[in-house]
């Protein structure tokens, strides 16, 4: 009987690995074989049967994306304009998300949602043709603004449930001791969602940092962000693999490492605090 | 009335620096694209705007066969996207549900894909879905499949599309489900048990029904999302080949930023705002009676 | 106060938004007087008479305007001014001189054009500066400069119907005819001359996976790019006797049937997705037998390093067909933006752009240049750029013999995104004839709506 249930117990373990293995492949390799090419010769990147492993690691891919174009410049760019519009997302936000965890204003929640549903691109005509009126295009300004349309929603959907979830009592006893509303907010509210508005700026920067279509039309050589630069790089020019992988890792390398530091957060806000990551 | 000197309400100042910016950023050009898609206006031209009141609508509607191919395309796209979403997905969550070593970490490198920026990691989608010297194409020689063609062909690149989309955004509906599957009671589980019950009925009669309204929500919040994918299209294929990966995102896109017929982009932008605003409120409707 | 309050936003943000676009249009007229500019004083012409200005120069990404871009210190340095150089891959710029001509705005002061696209848009939009009385002013053109020492291909390029000169081409690109003469020797074949000829080699050269026999662009928008000119040799053109657009007749039909089938029977799997980068790297790698685009790519193919086909490839005028052999040219020029305020300033830098040795500097890279000296110096031409005899007759005769692959039309990118999709999907399998019906109507519907 033992034996029937170890043979049960290995099989339905080995059954196990597979799947887990099989889950996982997608994702690591896909990584594995863009570091793999970002690495590699062109000669060893076009070879077929496709080569999988390396015996010499080259940096030339890296060292010519960064010396044919502007690379630090483009990287500069998404930094300043993430860390700016997840600011200013949490300057505007901050309080919008008190305000309707509170006296539960469920028109801006709203309001905020539908502007979050509704298509980007109907709002960059519009944006676009005012932005070079007030000769804003390829400026910072344009940028952070229009990514504000998609750090906000986040900011503010998320810190409503953090505010909500605070304890009235220590709120009103500082009302007692003679506190403004807006004193009670700065000074007691928000240190109690720290670890919220920590998670949340994680979150604004990386999405910031990803977003290409507003990037595409309002930024000019001076602002050019890093997605849409890749973009460039792809549009008539040699396409060298290795070059493209390289240009492809150095995009979303920031972002995985951010990803991983919070990752704890990303799996409990989404499943509604349920797994603790 | 309340006179001037009136403090200002705190329920106000809380959300007015988000009022203007709603006001600002997203109310105003809503209203501008409405009243540019009435105009006939070519920004390359010297010719001024002009007033054609519903003109550039009844062409989209009636005359423009392009309008209704990116319509379709927009569609399938998302459907086919969102069943193999949904499906793995839910499959993933019954997985991380079950105890293993290690199962945190394969956690966390299965959500990765989520965040990644969609326009680099197509770059890489594209070198390995090469026909001839792509590694996918070799892994499924390996299986003596043939060759596939992915993004380069009219009849495939949909589901080639989606697949990509599918390794972004499976994670994303498997942690929704996965936080249901932990919030689900025990009790009628235990009682299937006692039952007789095999895997196949409980998770068929038991845990799917239950997990219905969180299944739900993730599809809702990715349908929408879907029908406005553009990222992986625009820079994998352009809406190619032809026009068989025209969505409407990319079919504006086009019209707008690279023909600049800015009055015809406004119409497609306001029919294309509209639909989504239909879809959000079926779906949202459809998930009520839970 | 919400209700009252927001009613009165509305009203106020609806009545902006109405005046808005006349506020678009208008705004820019004030740059259009460019100020008086620096005289070149008695003795007459000097290259310094402007210096201390600065340039702006829009510069799409080519290989063909590189040597621009290494040599402006030189500009710099004769000149005294100093060159701010913008450069930016094909759609970007073309977004982006739509972007600052619309405004009206003087921030670019020169700009590469792409003619074979740009020529009749820019003229009619007036985006072009006319260069006619620039020539003739003596302060601001050496007396031994010459619009004579020009090839009459670049001036076929750069005139308008009426005598206006819009441009100063800095090349003109034929498309020629590549093909692997150890593959064709080794079946005993000669090179083929007609496109009928063309289909029966590849009949017999074909032996997939090794060897393709024949490839060409199949992506949407860049397939209407070598199409058209392939086109020709079936006798099909543009426009009709009456001077309409007619892109259905059977001349287009049959040339159509053509292309679609040599791709679909002998080219690479996917090849619906190529541009030239895909079809020049397939032939670089020795996967293809026969192929034609540009020119300049005859220099790659025969580099050691990169190719494996170099020492191996023949040149060649386009193959033909009954009704000729019309190659496609395709070029690039300078031009001046008419709301520069710097335009005199600005004339300088278009003539030392074409100057003789930036010229010479192309030509050794492969590129088909636009002065007549450095096109007639064979000599040069075969030892700089290491190129083959038969590349160098193939490129001079092709210019000479060439037209533009692209019709004189103000919306060239919306004809080659609608005659792309027919192509695409007759590659793929759709009915030539059909497609072409259809492109025809809508080409016919945007020819309309865009010229006067």
């Amino acid at each position: 009987m033992t034996a029937v249930r170890n043979i049960r117990s290995i099989i339905r373990r080995v059954a196990l690995l597979t799947v887990v293995v099989l889950v996982i492949i997608p994702t690591v390799f896909f990584f594995y074989w863009m570091f793999l090419l970002s690495f590699r010769t062109n000669v060893d990147n076009m070879a077929y049967p496709p080569k999988f492993l390396t015996r010499t690691v080259v940096v030339d891919n890296y060292s010519i994306v960064f010396k044919q174009n502007p690379f630090f410049r483009y990287l500069l760019n998404s930094l300043i304009v993430a860390a700016a519009s997840t600011l200013l997302g949490l300057l505007v936000g901050l309080p919008a998300a008190y305000s309707i965890a509170r006296y539960k204003q469920k028109g801006v929640a709203l309001a905020i949602m539908l502007a979050r549903m509704t298509p980007h691109i109907s709002y960059l005509l519009p944006w676009f043709i005012f932005f070079r009126m007030m000769r804003l295009l390829d400026s910072y300004i344009s940028l952070v603004v229009t990514h504000l349309l998609v750090s906000l929603p986040i900011i503010v959907w998320t810190l409503i449930s953090y505010f909500e979830d605070l304890p009235r009592d220590i709120e009103d006893s500082a009302f007692i001791d003679g506190c403004s509303i807006y004193g009670v907010f700065a000074r007691i509210a928000l240190p109690l969602v720290k670890p919220g508005i920590i998670v949340v700026s994680i979150l604004s920067f990386i999405f910031s940092w990803n977003n290409f279509m507003f990037s595409v039309v309002l930024s000019g050589p001076r602002t050019r962000t890093l997605p849409v630069a890749v973009y460039s790089l792809m549009t008539f020019e040699e396409i060298i693999w290795g070059q493209l992988a390289a240009a492809a890792a150095v995009i979303t390398l920031p972002v995985i490492v951010l990803t991983l530091i919070i990752q704890k957060h990303i799996v409990s806000g989404l499943t509604f605090g349920a797994i603790k990551g | 009335m309340k006179s001037p000197r009136t403090v200002l309400k705190p329920q106000f100042a809380f959300i007015s620096p988000t009022l203007v910016f709603l006001l600002l950023v997203v109310a105003f050009p809503l209203v501008y694209v409405l009243y540019m898609s009435t105009q006939e206006w070519y920004l390359a031209s010297r010719v001024p705007p002009t007033f054609v009141g519903l003109k550039n609508y009844a062409e989209i509607i009636f005359k423009d066969s392009r309008f209704g191919s990116a319509l379709k395309n927009t569609f399938l796209f998302t459907l086919i996207a969102l069943t193999l979403q949904t499906t793995l997905g839910v499959l993933c969550a019954l997985l991380f549900d079950t105890e293993f070593k290690g199962r945190g970490i394969v956690r966390t490198v299965f959500i990765v894909p989520m965040a990644t920026t969609p326009v680099a990691i197509s770059l890489v989608w594209i070198l390995m879905m090469q026909p001839t010297t792509g590694v996918l194409n070799y892994f499924l020689s390996l299986v003596h499949i043939k060759p596939a063609l992915w993004v380069f062909s009219q009849k495939t690149v949909l589901l080639a599309l989606a697949i990509v989309d599918t390794w972004m955004w499976t994670p994303f509906i498997m942690l929704i489900t996965l936080g249901g599957l932990s919030s689900l009671p025990t009790e009628p589980f235990e009682q299937a048990k006692i039952d007789g019950a095999n895997s196949f009925q409980t998770f068929f009669r038991i845990t799917l029904p239950l997990l219905r309204p969180y299944i739900a929500v993730a599809v809702i919040l990715r349908s929408i999302d879907c029908l406005k994918t553009f990222d992986i299209i625009f820079v994998m294929t352009q809406g190619g080949p032809g026009t068989a990966s025209e969505t409407l995102n990319i079919f504006m896109f086009l019209k707008g930023f690279y023909q600049f017929h800015i009055g015809y982009a406004s119409a497609v932008a306001v029919v294309f705002f509209v639909i989504i605003l239909v879809v959000s409120i079926v779906l949202l409707r459809f998930r009520r009676p839970e | 106060m919400k209700r009252g309050r927001f009613a009165l936003l509305v009203v106020v943000v609806s009545v902006l938004s109405a005046a808005l676009p006349s506020l678009a249009v208008a705004g820019g007229a004030q740059e259009a007087q460019p100020t008086a500019e620096g005289g070149a004083g008695k003795e007459g012409f000097s290259w310094t008479q402007f210096q201390g200005k600065t340039l702006y120069l829009l510069n799409e990404k080519v290989p063909n305007n590189e040597t621009i871009v290494n040599n402006i210190g030189k500009f710099e340095a004769l000149t005294g001014m100093k060159v701010v150089i913008d450069t930016l891959p094909e759609i970007q710029k073309r977004q982006k001189i739509m972007v600052e001509m619309a405004a009206q705005s003087s921030t670019v002061d020169v700009y590469t054009s792409a003619i074979h696209v740009e020529k009749k848009s820019h003229y009619e939009a007036g985006w072009y500066e006319i260069l006619n009385p620039y020539m003739s002013d003596s302060s601001i053109t050496p007396p031994d400069w010459s619009w004579n020492d020009f090839t009459n291909a670049a001036h076929k390029l750069a005139t308008h119907p009426n005598g206006d000169i819009s441009t100063i081409p800095l090349d003109n690109s034929p498309h020629i005819f590549f093909y692997r003469k150890d593959v064709l020797a080794k079946h005993g074949l000669e090179p083929p001359k007609t496109l009928s000829q063309v289909e029966q080699v590849a009949r017999k050269i074909h032996n997939p996976p090794e060897l393709y026999a024949f490839a060409m662009r199949g992506l949407k928008y860049a397939n209407a790019g070598v199409f058209p000119h392939t086109a020709f040799g079936f006798g099909a053109r543009f426009f009709d006797s009456s001077g309409n657009i007619k892109m259905n007749t059977p001349e287009w039909v049959e040339a159509l049937e053509w292309y679609a089938r040599m791709l679909q029977n002998y080219a690479p799997p996917g090849v619906v997705g190529w541009n030239w980068y895909e079809v020049t790297s397939a032939f670089q790698q020795g996967q293809l037998g026969m192929t034609w685009d540009g020119n300049m790519f005859g220099g790659r193919f025969e580099d050691p390093e990169k190719s494996q086909v170099a020492g191996k490839v023949g040149y060649a005028v386009m193959p033909g067909g009954p009704a000729g052999q019309v190659p496609g040219v395709y070029a690039n020029g300078l031009a001046i933006n008419p709301f520069s305020a710097k335009k005199n300033a600005a004339w300088l830098l278009l003539l030392w752009g074409t100057n003789e040795e930036n010229q010479y500097n192309s030509a050794a890279i492969g590129v088909t240049v636009s002065r007549k000296s450095v096109v007639a110096d064979t000599a040069f031409l075969m030892e700089k750029t290491g190129m083959p005899e038969d590349y160098v007759k193939a490129s001079t005769l092709s210019t000479e013999l060439g037209d533009i692959g692209l019709p004189y039309i103000v919306a060239v990118n919306e004809f080659r995104d609608i005659l792309g999709i027919a192509i695409t999907n007759a590659i793929e399998g759709s009915d030539p004839k059909t497609e072409l019906d259809l492109a025809q109507k809508q080409l016919a519907e945007l020819i309309e709506k865009t010229e006067k």
